[in-house]
């Protein structure tokens, strides 16, 4: 053990520390002895590692280790392995990945993948696999891959290599080029080594969820080789595990079916369905431990769940029914767990939920196993064998239990239970029935979107109306209403309280005296409906009128400002000399428009997040059908707009294109705005909308990002990702802000702001990735952003001689000069041109120079720009030349790229008039 | 895919924080403890998943964990993953520590906190099972150990063997 003393006294110091206040002082003392000690430049690298390797311990301890990411580099440089060792563990634990630092170690990884020592090769490889960058992904990834096909490289190299790849490919795919590469490593699946098998069959399963069609020759390879290791019984003993061959790599296997299609090949087939019998067999003999029963079933259960998946045998299916039957009473928890997870897969896809239902009776049990993770599995299954035949057995069962159950699980129960009643619902006095319960129940645990729900069915459904009237009058008469409850009766009966108003104890007295004696205990939430309620009485039932301004009219001083606003306003309609206006206003609500359903996407939202995608989810045959149908097959690429705008007449040459063109176009055209302009939108999308607000204070800025959702659904798995393309600079999420929703809802808007630093000068704007989920289907929009070298222009105003002094001395150097012609043609007969021009380079930054140019229509202008680093001046001359619509545009600057971008910054705009 | 691997003892205090997507130090803190309040109070005849409901875990998440002797080893793993497989995947990797230090305790992985990282890297990288075969993982240890220069074992007390097995 290559122990440090001074390490391990450091560790033995900590322990000995009694509180965590002692134990800071010692951290602190620490890391101010490091940070001397790195000041020092003759530090040797054996106390470099040292130090490191205090600096990681303290950040596993959770204290912050913002320094020493430039010495973990200098110890990758180092050439003893040791030191080499530590730096690649620093940078995978403590660098951050958006650190500058990490650019600066891609040379050295890419030294020590070619390195001859294949100790070096695996650090380097490893290194990767655990931080995936996106530079490292689009200098090394060749380099990577030659690794796994080269056959020089060890059996170490290539394992790791295959996981490099993996996680490059999920983490950039955009940046590793994978189309390219992916069919070739097919053939690694049949590597002898068993750990290199493993590494390529995780990778091939991620290609194969993005080229299913090109890599299902992978699924022939997979069925040969688990025979190998099922029937066949051809591996090494090292790979034994209790008595069961490679348990992990049979499980790949088993997996990587499930994202293929049956195979249609009957010999191969015939293979398959040998395998998973086989399976089943062999672990119905007894086993002698329980680490080798583990074992067995984690293969079983994967079986068992590719057989459901590719439905290709019903008998086995059956047979499968009843093993898991067997499971789900099993005295070990783990097994019962999986049994019903396994059964809620299988009543996903089974035609005849028969045999499932057999066990209804042992599921419902098991929602008061003792083990919190078995009932949630309990109440999965419940939830996907439903159908109409035991929805009422079962909604019943669940509403018993919600009591009674865990409050992490009952805000889940109470959707599931509510989505439920709504499908399987075959009377309409059972659905209000047990909506009212549920809300009056669960209602703590639960959204509004339950009681907007609750609402909504009713608007539309004629029928319902006047049940759900009376059912909404006992509610409130009961002794304890619930909040949602309370508010969906005060609403049912505002809409429809006339239906019900001759019938006995019914009469409009009687229901605003029930509304009145609850609203006192009920939030300020649910007395604004409540007033809305009164208000729509006055209209419905003109002989309380009185009552209920009187009623209104107390409101009218209430400390809450929506409560009192709605109590004014509401009693002035109510007191209008113009009785036109009432009825108007209260008329009968339209029915919502059918839409899908709010509870749907909430649940579903909740099953979203993996880095595979989910073969199957909770829920029955359906929508497990209408997901198939509609996953798409590469979820990275955009979505292409499902209806193409209309072609303009000016371009019908091409049709395909229309669509995509005008959007580029149209984006184009805000970026340009946005390059003279402070706020505005950037991108404008059937989608979303993506809106800025930038702040610059040379050399920093703040960006803000609206992101707004202008589609029907609600937008999930949002991410908003500024990547600088430039390593001048630095772009990072502020600090300190509330993190993206789950969800987006239409019309909703989310915003998050960007800190960027300017390092030095810089040519290339950053990008903005946004991706999000609609739908069940995930877009990318990315977006160049409008941060420019010249936002970081200050305007500088210099005497009129001066001017042409430095202008002369900067066009000597000939090195920052940008010079173009451009034709503008509105010059000629628009006056307003030239004080247009003027405000444009303005707007770009320079200060105006009146009176510096001999030429009165030229324009002249300075602008200094300030980075971190240095600053730099920079000059322009505009020379338009108004009878030939054209204007030359000149621009000088100490640095080469700040003119380029100036002067392209300029023509962009003035193109764009 | 494994997201992260925490090894911590029963009163909470971290051995191994290993995440496989990049977590601010303050986050990976509060993501123990919230695993630790979670899995502590859990008996060990109950099943060694728990479903993660939790802010820091996904919803999808899984949480897989073992618990031997002092100290608790937690695989926080999304639904492609087998749970049992998992399971089986922390037991590979005790035995592989075992074999590495010679009848581990948590002594050694405090004091060799390095070493742990290094033997975890050959067992799962990039939140993928790279090796279950103990031969191989301990033979890439050791050879990586033999390109150091070799010093003294330092003397240790182990504070009770893991080798017993999962409770």
């Amino acid at each position: 053990m290559a122990a440090m003393k001074g390490l391990t006294v450091f560790i033995a110091d900590m322990r000995k520390c009694r509180s965590r206040e002692e134990e800071e002082r010692r951290v602190n003392k620490e890391l101010a002895n490091i940070r001397t000690k790195f000041k020092d430049n003759s530090l040797n690298g054996y106390n470099r590692k040292k130090y490191v390797c205090k600096l990681v311990y303290m950040s596993l301890l959770g204290y912050d280790v913002n320094f020493g990411h430039r010495e973990a580099v200098e110890l990758i440089n180092s050439s003893k392995y040791s030191e080499k060792q530590v730096g690649y563990l620093a940078v995978t634990l403590v660098v951050p990945e958006e650190s500058d630092f990490l650019r600066m170690v891609v040379g050295a990884m890419r030294r020590d993948i070619h390195d001859t020592n294949e100790f070096n090769v695996c650090l380097a490889l490893n290194a990767i696999a655990n931080l995936g960058a996106r530079e490292i992904a689009s200098a090394l990834t060749p380099d990577i891959f030659m690794q796994l096909v080269s056959s020089a490289s060890s059996v170490f190299a290539k394992k790791k290599a295959a996981l490099c790849l993996l996680r490059l490919l999920r983490r950039h795919p955009d940046a590793v080029n994978s189309h390219e590469w992916a069919t070739r490593v097919i053939p690694y699946m049949g590597h002898r080594d068993i750990g290199v098998t493993m590494s390529v069959t995780s990778l091939v399963t991620a290609l194969a969820q993005q080229y299913p069609d090109e890599m299902r020759k992978a699924g022939a390879f997979a069925v040969r080789r688990l025979k190998s290791l099922v029937i066949d019984n051809s591996y090494s003993m090292d790979y034994m595990y209790y008595n069961v061959p490679v348990p992990w790599l049979q499980i790949k296997f088993l997996r990587l079916l499930q994202y293929f299609p049956a195979p249609e090949n009957p010999e191969l087939r015939m293979q398959l369905l040998d395998i998973l019998r086989h399976i089943i067999d062999v672990s119905q003999e007894p086993q002698r431990d329980l680490q080798q029963m583990n074992a067995q079933y984690s293969i079983l259960f994967e079986a068992i769940n590719l057989g459901i998946e590719l439905d290709i045998d019903q008998g086995l299916m059956q047979e499968c029914a009843v093993l898991l039957g067997k499971f789900i009473t099993s005295r070990e928890t783990n097994v019962r767990y999986l049994g019903l997870e396994t059964m809620a897969h299988l009543a996903a896809y089974i035609e005849n939920l028969d045999a499932v239902k057999t066990y209804q009776g042992v599921i419902i049990q098991s929602l008061r196993d003792r083990d919190v993770s078995v009932r949630r599995r309990a109440l999965d299954l419940l939830y996907s064998m439903c159908d109409v035949s035991n929805a009422k057995m079962i909604v019943s069962e669940l509403l018993r239990h919600m009591a009674v159950a865990d409050f992490a699980l009952r805000e889940e129960m109470a959707l599931k239970v509510a989505i439920l009643t709504e499908k399987y619902a075959t009377e309409y006095s059972w659905y209000v029935d047990v909506m009212m319960r549920l809300l009056s129940l669960a209602g703590d645990h639960m959204g509004d979107e339950v009681w907007h729900r609750v609402v909504q069915v009713i608007l539309g459904n004629e029928e319902l109306q006047t049940y759900a009237c009376k059912i909404s009058l006992q509610t409130l008469k009961a002794p304890v209403c619930h909040e949602s409850a309370f508010k969906v009766s005060a609403y049912v009966l505002g809409e429809f309280g006339h239906l019900i108003a001759n019938a006995e104890d019914c009469a409009p007295i009687d229901q605003l005296k029930a509304l009145q004696a609850k609203m006192p205990a009920t939030s300020v939430s649910g007395r604004n409906v409540a007033l809305t309620t009164i208000a729509k009485f006055i209209n419905l039932f003109p002989e309380i009128k009185s009552l209920c301004l009187r009623i209104l009219d107390r409101y009218r001083n209430a400390l809450d400002a929506e409560l009192q606003q709605r109590a004014c306003e509401y009693y002035a309609l109510g007191t209008l000399e113009n009785e036109d206006l009432l009825p108007t206003v209260f008329e009968e609500m339209p029915p919502f428009p059918d839409r899908q359903s709010a509870l749907m996407s909430r649940l579903l939202k909740k099953e979203a997040d993996t880095e595979d995608q989910r073969t199957w989810v909770f829920g029955g045959r359906e929508i497990n059908r209408e997901r198939k149908m509609h996953t798409p097959s590469t979820p990275t690429t955009p979505r292409p707009p499902e209806l193409p705008e209309p072609a303009s007449p000016q371009a019908p040459a091409s049709p395909q294109q229309p669509a995509e063109d005008l959007a580029v176009r149209k984006s184009k055209r805000h970026y340009t705005r946005l390059l003279w302009e402070n706020d505005g939108i950037l991108f404008d999308g059937d989608e979303i909308q993506v809106g800025l607000v930038s702040q610059f204070k040379a050399p920093a800025g703040r960006v803000g990002v609206f992101l707004g959702n202008k589609a029907t659904a609600p937008l999930s798995d949002i991410s908003v990702q500024a990547i600088a393309q430039d390593m001048n600079l630095a772009i990072a999420q502020a600090a300190n802000q509330d993190p993206l929703p789950s969800a987006l809802m239409p019309l909703g808007q989310v915003r998050l702001f960007f800190d960027i630093a300017c390092k030095n000068a810089f040519a290339q704007p950053p990008l903005l990735r946004i991706t999000y989920n609609i739908a069940g289907s995930s877009s990318t929009v990315e977006l160049q952003m409008p941060v420019t070298v010249t936002h970081f222009m200050d305007p500088v105003t210099i005497s009129v001689g001066d001017f042409f002094a430095r202008w002369k001395q900067l066009g000597e150097g000939d090195v920052g000069e940008a010079q173009s012609v451009i034709s503008m043609p509105f010059l000629k007969t628009d006056q307003a041109g030239m004080q247009w021009l003027r405000s444009v380079v303005g707007g770009v930054g320079f200060a105006l120079i009146n009176g510096a140019d001999p030429e009165p229509d030229n324009i002249v202008g300075v602008g200094i720009v300030s980075s971190e680093s240095a600053r730099f001046g920079c000059l322009v001359r505009a020379e338009p030349k108004k009878e030939h619509g054209m204007t030359r545009f000149t621009v000088r600057s100490t640095n080469a790229d700040i003119a380029k971008v100036a002067l392209a910054n300029i023509a962009m705009i003035v193109e764009s008039k | 895919m494994i997201e992260s691997v925490l090894i911590f003892n029963q009163l909470g205090k971290p051995r191994l924080i290993k995440t496989y997507k990049q977590l601010d130090t303050a986050t990976q803190q509060q993501l123990l403890r919230e695993i630790h309040s979670l899995v502590s109070k859990r008996s060990d005849t109950l099943c060694n998943f728990l479903h993660g409901s939790q802010q820091l875990v996904g919803s999808s998440s899984r949480i897989v964990y073992r618990h031997y002797a002092t100290l608790y080893f937690v695989f926080i793993v999304d639904s492609s993953e087998s749970e049992l497989g998992i399971l089986d995947l922390i037991q590979v990797f005790v035995e592989a520590l075992d074999r590495v230090f010679e009848n581990v305790c948590e002594l050694d992985l405090i004091f060799h906190f390095d070493d742990v990282h290094y033997i975890l890297s050959e067992v799962v990288s990039a939140g993928m099972v790279v090796e279950t075969n103990l031969a191989e993982i301990s033979k890439a240890v050791n050879e990586g150990r033999r390109q150091k220069k070799p010093l003294p074992e330092p003397s240790r007390v182990g504070i009770g063997a893991l080798r017993r097995g999962f409770v």
